[in-house]
């Protein structure tokens, strides 16, 4: 990258553009970090909307009634919603659970346990219910997820973008376990149950990652070129787009880290349906059978490199040592050299070492940028239903600046 | 006398013994954000006296870090090379005032912040070697500073290695070990 506003941005950039963007700001934003359409569209609707007040923070009685409008609009047959309540435990999401009593197209009368998935005004991860919405539909009856009704891909009848789903039984973590402060990480489900879960999680991502890609019904993604750079060029883009639209200090390591992956950028070889977030703490399992009932969390999904999710997946963030005080275990399943062999047996494809470490240091990199950059200004502007959450995962960010630093330092 | 801390340590108590047992148990977002409220506060009550502190020594990380930088910069654009000198200039005559207000120093912090990291994105146009040795002296000058919010925030608990870091007052008090050379 060699545009001048690129590299004088530091010196030229104003906060208070950050805090109320302007049309020159936005576009100039677009134009510097080409990413990915539906990311674009998003991150454009953030900032075009950041001007707006505080969020007033989730309120069941409202939630109800927008519920009830989308309702309206979408079913033929009369409908009652009841037993409306918040879930909690994770960093970004709004969900409600409900209860519909209503009669399916072809069924008869029924009664389903739902889930309203939503962001507020602005999340520490800025996704998209369109496409969480295809994935789970191409999944369903390929994976245990849920099933996925509806969306508002547009925030027409809900504040913002939202998707209805079912309620899947299960836990993500055994009733007696140690876990982490924050939506499930680092699980410890102990050697009995990690032995029954394994072998499932690696053979659901492999899945993941083979299935063929039908651009139809995923006409929310951008499909990427293998023998390009291309696709991690749009992650690297969308990253710095939201460093440059959200921090609120500067942080000269975070432009080394961008340098590095900018000279280092990844062909690729295979173009994967990826999770973005595949780990302990987003699938469901039947503590009894020690089944996995549903595969959660899809939002982040993209297709792209399957790297991304091995690293991801893999990450010293999201797992914990082994009982002997030695051996780390990959989201608390599995030593990661026998996630990566199992890995590849059930897939049939190879884990590139050097990919692998691209993205560990691009997944770093990537949450410095959301617990640093997004989450100080969601709270700065009140942006979301649960700004304290958002404002206590901070040293998250400086822990995986730590990590950043430390691979780059064996890098250069 | 400052009275914030105990200001903050009273409203920690009446949130724990007077909000919580009023709020409904059937509501988890509630509940959750009422323990991270009370968790935060503690924090902000058990780091006010350090506060100033810590902003000394950011601002002394980046004069020190943009003064070693400053001599491998030839080549950069001029307003990076001025942003750097002016940046470097503004940090020592904070320095040298006992009395300096915060917002001069965020200011001043933010200042030489931002020539380094405007330095650092024109690293890739310059020869190889050159560029390296700017990122480098980065990077390792990157840790101190890590270490410093790391130990700050690590009452949180979301850091999971922060507890071998050094205590946050020996972290603060020891500024030679903080500013490594190049």
């Amino acid at each position: 990258m060699t545009d001048n506003d690129f590299q004088l941005a530091p010196l030229t950039a104003q906060d208070s553009l950050r805090d109320r963007p302007d049309d020159a700001f936005i576009e100039r934003m677009r134009r510097q970090f080409p990413a990915e359409r539906e990311m674009d569209e998003m991150l454009t609707r953030k900032m075009r909307r950041r001007h707006r007040p505080a969020y007033e923070g989730a309120n069941l009685e409202r939630m109800t009634t927008h519920l009830q409008e989308f309702l309206q609009d979408h079913l033929t047959t009369p409908f009652r919603i009841t037993q409306q309540r918040w879930f909690s435990g994770g960093a970004s999401k709004i969900q409600m659970g409900f209860t519909l009593e209503w009669t399916p197209p072809g069924r008869r009368e029924t009664t389903t346990r739902m889930v309203v998935r939503m962001e507020p005004s602005e999340s520490i991860n800025s996704t998209s219910r369109a496409r969480e919405f295809q994935l789970l539909r191409l999944f369903q009856g390929v994976l245990p997820v849920p099933e996925a009704y509806w969306v508002d891909a547009q925030g027409q009848w809900f504040p913002e973008p939202a998707l209805i789903y079912a309620f899947s039984s299960g836990v993500t973590k055994p009733r007696v376990a140690t876990t982490g402060q924050v939506a499930g990480i680092g699980t410890n489900f102990g050697p009995e149950l990690r032995a029954r879960l394994a072998p499932q999680f690696v053979k659901h991502l492999a899945t993941i990652h083979t299935t063929a890609i039908d651009p139809a019904a995923l006409d929310a993604f951008n499909v990427p070129t293998t023998g390009s750079t291309e696709s991690a060029l749009w992650q690297l883009n969308r990253a710095r787009r939201i460093w440059e639209e959200d921090r609120g200090e500067e942080l000269p390591l975070i432009e080394v880290a961008g340098n590095w992956l900018e000279r280092n950028l990844p062909t690729l070889d295979h173009v994967s349906i990826l999770h973005g977030d595949y780990r302990s703490g987003n699938f469901l399992f039947d503590e009894g059978s020690g089944a996995i009932t549903a595969v959660l969390d899809w939002e982040r999904g993209y297709l792209g490199d399957r790297h991304r999710d091995l690293a991801w997946t893999a990450d010293q963030a999201f797992g914990h040592m082994a009982e002997d005080g030695k051996t780390f275990l990959a989201s608390g399943l599995m030593p990661n050299e026998a996630f990566f062999d199992a890995y590849e047996k059930q897939s049939g494809l190879p884990v590139d070492p050097k990919r692998l470490h691209y993205y560990t240091i691009f997944n770093a990199y990537q949450l410095v940028m959301s617990a640093i950059a997004t989450a100080y200004r969601v709270v700065r502007l009140g942006k979301s239903h649960q700004d304290i959450l958002v404002a206590s995962v901070e040293p998250v960010g400086y822990s995986a600046a730590e990590t950043l630093r430390r691979h780059l330092e064996e890098a250069l | 006398m400052d009275t914030s801390a105990n200001g903050m340590r009273a409203a920690i108590k009446a949130l724990k013994d007077t909000v919580a047992p009023a709020v409904d148990p059937a509501n988890p977002l509630a509940n959750e954000q009422l323990r991270l409220a009370c968790s935060y506060l503690s924090l902000v009550a058990g780091r006010l006296c350090a506060r100033h502190q810590r902003l000394r020594l950011e601002l002394a990380q980046a004069a020190t870090l943009a003064s070693r930088l400053l001599p491998h910069a030839e080549g950069c654009p001029a307003t990076v090379l001025a942003a750097l000198r002016s940046g470097i200039a503004a940090a020592q005559d904070l320095q040298t005032r006992v009395n300096s207000a915060e917002a001069e120093l965020l200011d001043a912090t933010h200042q030489a912040q931002a020539a380094i990291s405007a330095l650092v994105r024109c690293a890739t146009s310059l020869p190889t070697q050159q560029g390296a040795e700017i990122e480098r002296a980065v990077l390792q000058a990157s840790r101190a500073w890590l270490d410093t919010r790391r130990a700050w925030f690590s009452p949180l608990g979301f850091d999971k290695e922060a507890l071998a870091l050094a205590p946050l007052n020996h972290i603060l008090s020891d500024t030679e070990k903080s500013t490594p050379s190049i």
